[in-house]
């Protein structure tokens, strides 16, 4: 006979002790019996395990056996007696089981719950058991029929019974109909149209993923009888509590969390569903209840079951993630790069092609009911390539309701908050979506209650959170290896101030720390965004073309980059400029012309084009985020008035026709102004129209580039149109077959007519070529999205590029501008100093050159004898005629800084020939003027004098100036530099010789010391903390 | 290049900046000269703000805040001192509130 009683060390017989024993005090944990022959604690008692403490309420409970158990508060084993000191419940199977349970419909097959047994008592069952049931459900709950009637059956393994003891519990089965009398039948009294859902799906669930949302709603109408009459639907998940690692501890000890949220709810109608979270692990079962009142004015369980989930394993070994973020005002895309370094972006769930981030554990069939606002955070993302996430956040409350950081932060995404990917019924208020929200200024226009940067941070914290969680579920749908960590590159609109730039990095920040604890993962944002959003774009691809020009039109923002093909590729005189000509940013993009279409403002239908359904952004931006086309929003009658159509049309032009111009001007001021010098002139080695060409002494700086084989002259500007907000452009093609080529066609145009109708610009010219000489041409080309992909990918996947891996990225990146700097666009008058600053002049801090790159180029010198530099130049004999002087001054600053850069080379010869390196470089530049004025038949200081005139003419004549206002303003320079001259008894002449060849002479100073800290300060200045070695001089 | 700056007052101090064009004093007077011509398709600036009153306040409020750039970043002989661009203000604050004006 087995010894069920006795000591497993001395074999002592303990149901042979006659006494009686204080086994548990009320709530505490039972005492650790010992032998009281060897003292041994192997002491094993069969009783004990029948009977034990219950999980939540402490209360000791033993398996009523043969029907009827006698209240008792001893454990009696056989002479022995274990007193508790509580009374120890008897149960019976009955007790702790759904009097009936339902059956579902899924995907047309039967579904039934894996155990009867209600979650307050799952602790009554055997743990080892409870995980069976998990990892294998069909060996538990089945139907069965009986005398013609369909019952439910299941072997109930209880705690502490031996598996022969097992019950078989049976019941009725809970039919969906509560009017039905049809019983046999099991199809006919199934549920239909019922979903039950868990996200995310994991392909290889683990321990560190701690953040679930779980739903039940009904998806037809046939779903309803959830919520039939007479009957409430109650559904929890049970949660696992889990050790530091995530691992949890028990099986059937399990944390209750309610699915508490009502979904579907929408004006007087009922919800059609409820929906929970929890951070605290993977849920191990959902139990779905049907509740009816009782009298008392309670509730009690008539129906129900509980259903399993899969258990959780440990992690994989994993790669780092790297994901490109381009956070949008209308719409985000992440981009991934995958192991074999091959990069992609994100679309979950694309065209059903991948595997679902949803896990059906009921499926319901396509819902047929949509009614009130959908948060769940599984579904295909929005854009014909399902990789658009929009950028808006819907809340079950109104945002107006939870406008502080803190109510913000207590939401729980999928459950209280989300990114509607299929967008809200028309009868939800847009009070219930916030969008917009990268931006605090575009908040304040929306809404303005929640336009405080706290807010907007934790917004976009939010927002940023949802993302990583959609994105890793994605991925991890498909992939078993979860990452440790995830490196997310995100970017920033140069049109950010400093407070909306440390808006998103906090947010970003708050959001690493929510992942981390949500998903186990350490999600790294940079300390700082690395890179604005036009540069990202620009590090995704090369180019042939002398520039490309990165137009970025998003919902928010229009992003300008000018990049210098020749520099970022060091070729033809550009090594050492930074590509980036110029880099601006304009608070400008597509929701201008979508609110344009609403009218004066929300709430204000003044000039609005869309027919009153759609009287908010909110909703026009969503039925944009489903049309096919721009155009086809304008023809469809639900959004557009038809008699506001041509109005619509109207505005699309001049939306697109001043960014046409803004573009036009921008390239116009790269041709007309880029690169002066300090004394005004134009400074071929910088101005970036400017190349080298040919070999030896035919090496030179020419206008434009040689391209073909004709070699033809060419100035070229690639355009490369980014960011969703061009579609609107659709509206505008006039026949043109992409945007991409009527943007080209008519930014071509109106280059052209900018710079005939601008003075200057003949004076741009190399000698032989000028800029509007019809040898040049210029090239406006564009290009398309790859294939496959679109335009507002490219951001996304630039902040995966090589470009920031590379030596030469990492120097752009390091001397980057910091700041907005293109061209000013409109001409301003200063009347400090009676100034005018022509449109085409630039503005903002641009980014710095890297002069150790410079090429060195000296123009080949005649053998034309050197003489000594005076100490003033003669004087020419007289003013030459005004507006008569030959543009050459510009390699008289080319030869200065030449000789700067070979500045050692120039030590040494001087210390060979007993003077000065100072005095040595000055012999040098002379004898370029002495040779020069000698080319051009004048004596030296007469070339002198005129190249000092030029300048002072090229700062006071504008244009548009009529020839009358040119003379006067001429007359007057005149009349104020002879009275200069005359003061120092000078000649006019030789006044303006000698400013000139001060100014020649004072860039003859040694070079900065190139050692790191070795950079010395400008005269009279104090040093700049943190100046780079060669500061940003050119 | 000369370190000698006279004329009108600066904003902010000069100790540590260079300029190759005198900066803006405080409280100058900006003109917007609204030239060259626009495209003939295109209402100009003055149309969708009459007199460029609006335009002329979002310039001058930028001014007010225009900070100096530091000195590596400011090439000579240059405006780039000058921190935006007037046509980028009229699209963002005039344009952006006034297209739908447009019929």
């Amino acid at each position: 006979m087995e010894q069920e009683n006795h000591c497993e060390h001395c074999g002592f017989d303990l149901s042979r002790l006659e006494m009686t024993v204080l086994f548990a005090r009320k709530g505490a944990e039972p005492r650790k019996l010992h032998c009281p022959i060897c003292r041994s604690d192997r002491v094993k008692i069969r009783a004990l395990e029948r009977v034990f403490p219950r999980a939540d309420s402490g209360r000791w409970v033993r398996w009523r056996e043969g029907g009827v158990a006698g209240p008792s508060n001893v454990i009696a084993v056989g002479r022995l007696k274990l007193r508790v000191e509580s009374e120890i419940e008897s149960l019976s199977k009955e007790q702790i089981c759904f009097r009936s349970v339902p059956v579902f419909m899924s995907a047309g097959e039967r579904v039934l719950p894996v155990l009867p047994v209600l979650p307050e008592y799952l602790d009554c069952l055997d743990p080892a058991q409870v995980r069976l049931a998990r990892e294998k459900p069909e060996v538990f709950g089945r139907v069965i029929q009986e005398r013609g009637k369909s019952r439910y059956q299941c072997v109930l393994p209880l705690r502490g019974l031996k598996q022969t003891e097992w019950p078989t519990y049976e019941c009725d089965l809970l039919p969906a109909n509560p009017f039905s009398s049809n019983t046999g039948d099991v199809d006919a009294v199934a549920f239909r149209g019922v979903t039950l859902r868990v996200w995310p799906n994991l392909k290889r669930p683990t321990h560190a993923w701690r953040y679930y949302v779980v739903g039940v709603q009904a998806a037809t109408e046939e779903g309803m009888a959830l919520f039939a009459q007479g009957r409430m639907l109650r559904t929890r998940m049970l949660v696992p509590p889990s050790d530091a690692d995530g691992r949890p501890t028990s099986e059937t000890k399990l944390e209750v969390v309610a699915l508490d949220q009502e979904v579907g709810r929408e004006g007087e109608s009922g919800p059609t569903g409820y929906v929970g979270a929890t951070r605290k692990g993977r849920p191990a079962w959902v139990s779905v209840e049907f509740m009816q009142a009782t009298q008392g004015g309670g509730a009690e369980a008539i129906g129900g079951g509980l259903f399993p989930l899969p258990p959780p394993s440990d992690s994989l070994p994993s790669d780092t993630w790297s994901f490109g973020v381009d956070f949008g005002t209308s719409n985000t895309v992440i981009a991934v790069k995958r192991r074999d370094g091959s990069l992609q972006c994100v679309a979950p769930e694309r065209s059903r092609d991948r595997t679902s981030t949803t896990l059906n554990l009921l499926d319901g069939g396509p819902p047929t009911i949509q009614r009130g606002i959908d948060l769940w955070p599984g579904g295909e993302w929005s854009g014909p390539c399902h990789d658009l996430l929009p950028s808006e956040l819907g809340c079950v409350r109104k945002w107006t309701d939870v406008a502080s950081e803190s109510a913000i932060n207590a939401l729980s995404f999928g459950k209280d908050f989300g990114v509607p990917l299929r967008g809200a019924s028309s009868a939800i208020s847009s009070e219930h979506t916030v969008s917009e929200f990268k931006w605090l200024r575009a908040v304040e226009k929306d809404k303005s209650a929640l336009a405080r940067r706290e807010i907007v941070q934790a917004l976009q914290s939010r927002f940023l959170e949802g993302a990583m969680l959609m994105t890793a579920a994605s991925l991890l749908s498909e992939e078993e290896a979860a990452p440790k960590t995830v490196n997310v590159n995100y970017s920033f609109p140069l049109a950010f101030d400093e407070g909306d730039l440390e808006t998103l990095r906090l947010a970003a920040d708050e959001a690493g720390t929510r992942l981390k604890q949500l998903t186990g993962a350490d999600f790294v944002f940079p300390a700082t965004p690395l890179v604005d959003e036009a540069q990202a774009a620009a590090g995704h691809a090369s180019s042939d073309k002398m520039f490309r020009v990165y137009l970025d039109l998003g919902g928010g923002s229009l992003e300008v980059l000018i990049d210098d093909t020749l520099a970022r590729n060091n070729h033809q005189g550009h090594s050492g400029l930074h590509p980036h000509v110029f880099s601006s940013s304009i608070f400008f993009g597509g929701s201008v012309y979508l609110r344009s279409l609403v009218g004066a403002g929300e709430g204000d239908r003044r000039g609005a084009c869309v027919m009153p359904g759609v009287g908010s952004y909110t909703r026009l931006a969503s039925a944009v985020r489903q049309s096919q086309s721009a155009k086809a929003l304008l023809e469809s009658p639900h959004v557009i008035a038809e008699a506001r159509k041509s109005t619509a049309e109207r505005r699309a032009r001049v939306f697109i026709g001043y960014i046409v111009e803004y573009v036009a001007r921008s390239l116009a001021g790269v041709c007309l102004e880029h690169g002066r010098t300090a004394q005004g002139a134009i400074d071929l080695s910088r101005n970036r129209l400017f190349s080298l060409s040919g070999a030896g002494a035919q090496r030179g700086w020419i206008l434009g580039i040689n391209k073909g084989p004709q070699q033809k002259r060419v100035v070229e500007f690639c355009l490369v149109l980014l960011g969703n907000g061009w579609g609107f452009g659709d509206i505008v093609r006039d026949g043109m077959r992409t945007v991409e080529q009527m943007m080209a066609h008519r930014v071509y145009e109106r280059l052209i007519d900018l710079l005939k109708e601008t003075d200057i610009a003949k004076d741009i010219s190399d000698g032989d070529i000028h800029l509007l000489d019809p040898r040049l041409s210029f090239d406006i080309s564009f290009v398309l999205p790859a294939e496959g992909s679109h335009r507002k990918a490219a951001v996304a996947l630039g902040l995966l590029g090589a470009h920031q891996s590379t030596e030469d990225a990492a120097r752009f990146f390091k001397n980057r501008a910091p700041e907005r700097h293109g061209v000013m666009g409109l001409d301003l008058w200063l009347n400090d100093q009676s100034r005018r600053i022509p449109w085409y002049r630039p503005f903002g801090p641009p980014a710095q050159d890297d002069p150790s790159q410079f090429e060195v180029f000296v123009p080949a010198a005649s053998g034309m004898p050197p003489a000594m530099p005076p100490s003033m130049p003669a004087m020419p004999a007289a003013m030459p005629a005004v507006g008569g002087f030959p543009g050459v001054a510009m390699s008289m600053e080319m030869v200065a800084f030449a000789l700067v850069q070979q500045w050692p080379m120039l030590a040494v010869q001087a210390a060979q020939q007993g003077i000065s390196a100072v005095e040595f470089a000055q012999l040098q530049l002379w004898q370029q003027v002495v040779t020069q004025a000698a080319q051009m038949g004048q004596a030296p200081e007469r070339l002198l004098a005129s190249q000092q005139w030029q300048k002072l003419m090229q700062t006071m004549a504008m244009p548009g100036m009529t020839p009358e206002q040119l003379a006067w303003v001429q007359n007057q320079q005149m009349t104020f530099v002879t009275a200069q001259a005359t003061q120092r008894g000078q000649s006019s002449e030789s006044f303006l010789a000698g400013q000139r060849w001060e100014q020649l002479a004072a860039m003859l100073t040694p070079p900065p010391d190139p050692t790191p800290g070795g950079f010395p300060p400008m005269p009279g200045m104090p040093p700049m903390p943190g100046t780079p070695p060669f500061g940003g001089a050119r | 290049m000369s370190q000698e700056f006279r004329g009108a007052p600066m904003i902010g101090s000069r100790e540590h900046y260079q300029f190759g064009e005198d900066p803006i004093g405080q409280k100058v007077q900006v003109t917007i000269l609204e030239t060259p011509r626009m495209p003939s398709d295109l209402p100009s600036p003055s149309k969708i703000d009459p007199g460029l009153e609006a335009t002329k306040m979002a310039v001058e409020a930028q001014l007010a805040k225009n900070a100096i750039a530091p000195l590596p970043l400011v090439p000579p002989a240059s405006t780039r001192w000058l921190r935006f661009s007037p046509l980028e203000l009229f699209m963002e604050h005039v344009l952006a509130r006034r297209l739908w004006t447009i019929e």
